[in-house]
């Protein structure tokens, strides 16, 4: 699997989940809960980044980061993308040691708003690989 | 070093001047296109769309309102959803395709009976001298 960076942008707004835990769920008629665990990681965080009024250039280099990632076995990392948050956080939106690869949910979404300037919309998914 | 004023305006309409303008009105505006990202502090912007939307009155004088009052009811003698304005004063001019969006009128006692129109520029200036 290669890494492939994303496109030195930094995002208009970004959402982070950190994702579940492989476990079923149980509820008696008494309201008591058993939790079946499957794993101990957490898997499928994830990243929605919105990038506003930017250059349609810009727009172009991610959607070809979405054709190098999502054509072959390869997952998305970020540095810029963290921009204006702290380290601590920065760590757990990079998915850095968590064992989590970024891969896009869907296509870009490229919203044409003037000659030259569009607004991109991506979502990125944190998968555990099942090697 | 050169004053205008109303002595210097003047207004036509599909390429013949309007008789008895009052007055005219041009405003033009760029939008602002915010591209403040997230490790900003201070809101960023770069230019957006352009537009000019404008007014003028008329003075119900020989039907010289008519032509823009057909324009705006899109009946009569107008042949086009689209109207073109040379707004003038002494050797300069905005010249423009507009869309005419209203036009009111009254009669009041003691006053001359007049027509407001407003306009909406439609696509960029065809030609301006400032």
């Amino acid at each position: 699997m290669n890494s492939i960076p994303f496109p030195p942008l930094v995002p208009t707004s970004r959402q982070y989940t950190p994702g579940v835990y492989a476990e079923e769920r149980f509820t008696a008629q008494n309201g008591a809960v058993t939790r079946l665990r499957y794993g101990s990681r957490r898997f499928n965080s994830t990243l929605d980044l919105a990038f506003s009024n930017i250059t349609d250039d810009n727009a172009a280099l991610i959607v070809q980061h979405y054709v190098d990632v999502m054509s072959g076995d390869n997952n998305a990392t970020f540095t810029s993308v963290t921009d204006g948050t702290s380290v601590n956080l920065a760590v757990w939106l990079q998915e850095a040691t968590a064992g989590l690869y970024w891969k896009y949910t869907e296509p870009p979404a490229v919203d044409s708003v003037q000659p030259g300037r569009s607004t991109v919309r991506v979502s990125f998914v944190g998968e555990l690989e099942g090697n | 070093m050169t004053y205008y004023s109303g002595v210097d305006g003047s207004l036509d309409f599909q390429g013949l001047p309007v008789a008895k303008v009052r007055d005219w009105q041009l405003s033009m505006n760029t939008d602002a296109l915010e591209v403040t990202t997230l490790a900003a502090m201070d809101r960023e912007f770069t230019t957006g769309l352009r537009s000019a939307s404008g007014s003028c009155t008329v003075l119900y004088y020989n039907d010289a309102p008519v032509p823009l009052m057909e324009q705006v009811l899109q009946q009569g003698a107008q042949t086009s959803s689209i109207g073109r304005l040379k707004l003038k004063y002494g050797p300069k001019y905005f010249e423009f395709e507009a869309v005419f969006t209203g036009a009111g009128t009254g009669v009041v006692v003691g006053d001359v009976m007049q027509v407001a129109v407003q306009f909406q520029k439609s696509g960029p200036f065809i030609a301006t001298a400032l």
